[in-house]
């Protein structure tokens, strides 16, 4: 019986061991601004005039300084690369919760982006340290993943860092300490930095072939735009719906876009008072010399993109304006 | 189910504290049922397939022990013809089918090819070997036949090593499903700690691995040189980690219920040549080709001396080949092992009389390294996904020397390989040290903090330097 209790003693101190790591571990990522979530999660009490939202066709094609001083406006870039529309929900919803304030939302919409699976791993772990303390996360997340992982990661201490070693493991708590990986967040996103690698005008695929079927619309996509327009109208932001170009116009590769655009976007729009712009007719979408990859445009692309979208819209009456036969301009 | 999965992190604490809760005389049917779940986990409906084998080869035990002389012959060939029958429909039929079209092509004539679109069902060589293993031990006379159909069943269904062995015997398992085991700290603790040492080498080395050996032999021709000598170097490990990582899971899981399954792994890589390396790797499915295959060749065929032997080398790896897999990588896999040994048994005393009397201090880590250099070379047959790309791998290892290349981040990040370079070392060592349960080996007889102490630095190591992101299969698995 004593080796039994002596026994129970330490199986109930493994479990301690393992809920002090998991606080340990949860404190030192949130300490630091190593992945954008946890950057943006320490943004608090601030008032924009424009955001910008979306995967890594907004955090890396999106000049926002230049924004700034051609609109004369404060912007903020809270787009994560990577993403799904249900992260970006989550996003906006902490920048929402932490008090912040923005006058113009531009909601990046593309084939790619609402193409995404929900309950992808890519980058979802950014938002296991708050899964504990945000409800919604937990909420969102048990609604598209495995509901098991989902409470394993909530109340199974230490599961989250076990399930995303190597994204939260003991790389990530080292870096910490010996900031061997500088923080690369700052408020514009981080079109300048690593994530336009060919910066030398060197694009890798310039003869891509055209085949590529991008998407079959799942409805739990359109939820989330809705979710995501809901939460905008709820604290007074006006959004914008966009797409920046592709290489070749793939956006009209998809065969199904004209039905995507009138079943779901435009009604979408019309309910929540938004537009919906499509830069996928510029010129650059013909040029290769403008692009990264057929998803990206490189260094030399950005100020034609950019360009386009301080032309495009007028902040100060929120409106679009209406250039392109694919736009639904607010009247 | 796999085992490391969510799924039997539930399943087995369930099974285990129902094991020791119910009696004694309830437990085979528990033990059954969970095995069924276990397997069902898969294609369920695969269960029949298992139950047509465990059927056929219960009634045929009951035939061949009533029987005697060339009645009792018929009834172990019907029983193995069966067994095989089942396993070439599911496993080489469409290899098989392949082969003729491409040679009626070659002859031109007129071959209606069918193909037939069925999954492999889990483990299926495994459990075949299992229960044609009892039928010719029964025929042989070594073991009586088990009465008890469920006892039976559970024989070739026991969970732990239902999917990917050890391959074992009637007279090993079958008696200790008969036996009452009372539940003792050490025994359990025994088990889980060897578990452990299981995950750690499949979850920490054995899918760390992958990663970089997947980048490499998934695209031939891509890489040279150095990186796909490491990458072929990094598979050998990968496999012993992954396979043995499994079997240690499987003795564990059983050593915890008190049954003691055979094992399967020796420290292979400290083999001094390639027949001593069959006979520490995959121990259970060795000595099965040497019980049943190679001994009755030699023995039918002794006349013939020295060419027996080597006949029956070469047929039984290549059979040994094939049962990995239906494609000619694996048989060029088994043949390239019989040649190694066949070359070793031809050349012993020549070798003797050249090398005799150099120090074996000296003769050993020479042998040692151009054995693991072989085993290398072997399993790039093993990995390639066909003869063609093999080919153009080996001859990719000819050139390119840039010692920057393995560490080209497209593929392994710098802290994969550190993982990897510090972690098989560290597993070596530990094996040598601690034979085949290392973390239980270090700490046993010492206090109970100890013992602790092991158990949160292993968890730790595993839950820190473990490659979860995709829980992955293990390899033995697809056979």
């Amino acid at each position: 019986m004593n080796k039994l209790f002596r026994t129970l003693f330490f199986v109930i101190l493994t479990v301690v061991l393992f809920y002090g790591l998991d606080s340990v571990y949860t404190y030192i990522i949130k300490r630091d601004n190593f992945d954008k979530v946890w950057w943006m999660a320490k943004i608090e009490n601030k008032n924009y005039d424009f955001a910008l939202i979306g995967a890594s066709r907004v955090y890396a094609m999106v000049q926002t300084d230049t924004l700034e001083n051609r609109w004369h406006k404060k912007g903020i870039d809270i787009a994560l690369d990577g993403s799904n529309i249900m992260e970006q929900y989550l996003i906006l919803k902490k920048f929402y919760s932490n008090h912040n304030t923005v006058k113009d939302l531009f909601v990046e919409l593309d084939v790619i982006n609402m193409g995404y699976k929900m309950n992808s791993d890519f980058r979802v772990w950014c938002f296991l340290p708050f899964i504990k303390d945000d409800e919604s996360v937990y909420l969102e997340l048990g609604e598209n993943f495995d509901q098991r992982r989902v409470f394993c990661w909530k109340y199974v201490p230490f599961y989250r860092y076990v399930d995303f070693n190597s994204k939260l493991g003991p790389i990530t708590i080292l870096n910490a300490f010996m900031k061997f990986q500088k923080p690369p967040y700052t408020k514009t996103g981080d079109w300048q930095g690593k994530m336009l690698r060919s910066i030398n005008n060197e694009n890798k695929n310039p003869d891509l072939p055209k085949k590529t079927a991008f998407m079959i619309v799942a409805k739990v996509q359109y939820d989330y735009l809705e979710k995501i327009m809901k939460l905008c109208d709820d604290n007074g932001t006006k959004v914008h719906l966009y797409t920046p170009p592709f290489y070749y116009n793939r956006f009209k590769v998809c065969r199904n876009f004209n039905e995507i655009l009138h079943d779901y976007i435009y009604p979408i729009c019309t309910k929540h008072h938004a537009d919906y712009r499509s830069f996928c007719e510029m010129d650059i979408a013909h040029n290769p010399a403008y692009f990264e990859d057929y998803l990206h445009i490189n260094y030399f692309g950005l100020p034609f993109l950019t360009d386009s979208l301080v032309h495009s819209y007028n902040l100060d009456k929120h409106i679009a304006i209406n250039h392109y036969p694919d736009t639904l301009a607010a009247k | 189910m796999l085992f490391n999965s969510l799924n039997f992190l539930l399943f087995f604490p369930v099974v285990t504290a129902l094991y020791y809760l119910v009696p004694h005389r309830f437990r085979w049917p528990l033990l059954l049922l969970a095995s069924c779940i276990f397997y069902m986990a898969y294609i369920p409906i695969y269960i029949l397939i298992l139950a047509a084998t465990i059927l056929i080869d219960y009634f045929a035990a009951l035939l061949i022990d009533k029987s005697e002389g060339r009645a009792k012959k018929i009834w172990l060939n019907i029983s193995i013809l069966s067994t095989v029958a089942i396993l070439f429909v599911f496993k080489y039929f469409n290899f098989f089918n392949d082969n003729i079209d491409a040679i009626a092509k070659l002859l031109d004539w007129n071959y209606s090819k069918v193909i037939l679109r069925l999954a492999l069902p889990i483990g299926l060589s495994f459990h075949t070997f299992q229960s044609l293993s009892y039928v010719i031990e029964v025929y042989r006379g070594n073991q009586k036949p088990e009465r008890n159909f469920g006892i039976y069943a559970l024989y070739v269904m026991f969970y732990p090593q239902l999917v990917a062995g050890p391959i074992e015997r009637p007279q090993n398992l079958l008696w200790q499903f008969h036996k009452e085991h009372t539940f003792s700290i050490q025994q359990v603790s025994s088990g889980l700690f060897r578990m452990m040492w299981g995950f750690f080498k499949k979850i920490v080395i054995a899918d760390r691995l992958s990663i970089y050996v997947g980048m490499v032999y998934d695209h031939p021709g891509k890489d040279n040189g150095i990186t796909v000598i490491l990458a072929t170097i990094f598979f050998t490990f990968q496999i012993y980690c992954d396979f043995s990582g499994y079997s240690d899971i499987a003795l564990g899981a059983a050593e915890v219920m008190g049954i003691k399954l055979m094992r399967n792994f020796n420290r292979p890589f400290a083999s001094k040549n390639i027949s001593e390396f069959w006979q520490r790797f995959h121990i259970s499915l060795s000595s099965w080709f040497y019980d049943y295959i190679f001994n009755p060749i030699v023995a039918a065929w002794r006349r013939w001396d020295s060419v027996a032997i080597v006949l029956g080398l070469m047929i039984t790896f290549l059979i040994s080949g094939i049962w990995h897999g239906a494609g000619w990588t694996f048989v060029t896999y088994g043949f390239v092992n019989g040649l190694g040994i066949s070359l070793l048994f031809i050349t012993a005393r020549f070798r003797k009389k050249l090398f005799g009397k150099i120090p074996a201090k000296l003769i050993n880590p020479v042998n040692i390294l151009l054995n693991f250099e072989f085993v290398c070379f072997t399993y790039v047959f093993f990995r390639a996904k066909s003869i063609h790309d093999s080919m153009i791998l080996l001859s990719s290892m000819m050139h390119g020397f840039n010692l920057k290349m393995p560490f080209n981040s497209q593929i392994a990040t710098i802290e994969d390989l550190v993982i990897i370079l510090v972690m098989v070392p560290l597993m070596l060592l530990f094996e040598k040290l601690y034979d085949d349960n290392p973390f239980f080996n270090i700490c046993k007889e010492k206090p109970l903090i100890i013992q602790w102490a092991t158990a949160w630095i292993g968890l730790f190591i595993i839950f820190n330097f473990g490659a979860f992101t995709d829980a992955h299969s293990f390899i033995y698995f697809k056979f």
